[in-house]
């Protein structure tokens, strides 16, 4: 699976952006993919320095690209990213 | 719930920091302009510490505050830097004061009060006189490996780091879109009218006129009426004897001098 995942804004306010490939699990792939295509729930208006995380996921047969806040990112995704780029060099 | 109210230290360092520096904070605002916590309604302070996994940043939610204990490459314990900590407590008083729209030039004055009140706090909790402070936010957070020094400087906007991007005059406005259109960006001119400000009238006059400056602001606030405004409760605070007499003429040669100006009607 190749990734680009992209933090921006926060109290620092210096971007980062993560590249690569990841090798998954066929069903953690699936879970992944499954919480990707979901509604994003609304974001929290009284948040202040929160960061956007901007994805691009895909492969030979699957292809998104979402954006959420630090307010309406969902946990397994933020656990999926810190797992990520952590690998990342 | 690791340490409440009253409660002696724990073992996590950065949980008894946390609990300090707030604690720090909200003497300050009790103590200075008689605010009864971040509402002025006795809200409890709440902080979340060693927030998701090498997390490089803090932030206010409306309710509480969050802290990340940094990737341990480029930065670290966010809940241990004064300035961070009343940065992120200042959002909540801006809330409550004036709810500043989170988006261009409200959204910068939002970010601006939050770094002036950082700044401030930072030389009291440091003991620090205007000269002997480096007015930098953020300093204690980067490690040796991040390039540059600090996230912000007040004193010198867009120099703090190889990244920094803050402009100090209306000359170098940010109008993109990223940053909810520079929210941490364009709030380096207010920044550096602050500190000029400071230089002239030193610190606790300049937080007073502040402090009462972000009581009488509003929602879709832009930097001409935060200029107006500021004038306008400097007059105020010296007919009262309160400040400095050439405070008003101070404040409105400090905003010129990074562009703005009073139009003239
Ligand atoms: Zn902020």
């Amino acid at each position: 699976m190749n990734y680009k995942i992209r933090i921006e804004g926060g109290f620092v306010g210096i971007s980062k952006e993560y590249a690569g490939e990841i090798t998954m699990g066929r069903k953690e792939k699936d879970n992944l993919k499954r919480v990707l295509v979901k509604k994003i729930e609304n974001t929290n208006p009284k948040l202040r320095d929160g960061f956007v995380y901007s994805i691009d996921l895909w492969d030979e047969n699957f292809e998104h690209r979402i954006t959420y806040d630090e307010s309406n990112l969902p946990e397994s995704v933020r656990q999926w990213i810190e797992k990520t780029i952590a690998k990342t060099d | 719930m690791v340490r409440k109210e009253k409660d002696p230290d724990v073992e996590d360092r950065t949980v008894n920091e946390a609990y300090d520096t707030s604690g720090f904070v909200r003497t300050y605002f009790s103590g200075t302009f008689g605010l009864n916590s971040i509402d002025n309604e006795g809200l409890d302070i709440i902080s979340n510490v060693h927030y998701g996994q090498g997390y490089n940043n803090a932030f206010w939610d409306g309710d509480e505050m969050t802290y990340g204990d940094g990737d341990g490459v480029e930065f670290t314990n966010f809940a241990s830097a004064i300035d961070v900590v009343a940065h992120e407590l200042v959002h909540g008083v801006t809330q409550f004061l004036a709810n500043l729209e989170y988006q261009g030039q409200s959204g910068a004055l939002n970010e601006h009060f939050s770094d002036v009140f950082g700044t401030i706090i930072k030389q009291k909790y440091l003991k620090q006189s205007i000269t002997e402070a480096d007015w930098l936010i953020g300093d204690t957070v980067v490690t040796e490996k991040f390039p540059g020094k600090a996230i912000r400087s007040m004193k010198s906007p867009g120099t703090a780091n190889d990244f920094d991007a803050q402009p100090d005059h209306m000359d170098n406005y940010y109008t993109g879109m990223a940053d909810n259109q520079g929210v941490h960006i364009n709030s380096g001119i207010p920044n550096k009218a602050f500190y000029l400000s400071c230089m002239e009238l030193g610190i606790d006059d300049c937080a007073l006129i502040w402090f009462n400056t972000l009581k009488k602001l509003w929602r879709t606030v832009k930097f001409n009426d935060m200029m107006e405004i500021s004038v306008e409760t400097a007059q105020e605070l010296q007919k009262q004897g309160g400040i400095n007499q050439v405070a008003p003429k101070v404040i409105e040669q400090s905003f010129a001098q990074v562009g703005l100006t009073q139009v003239m009607a």
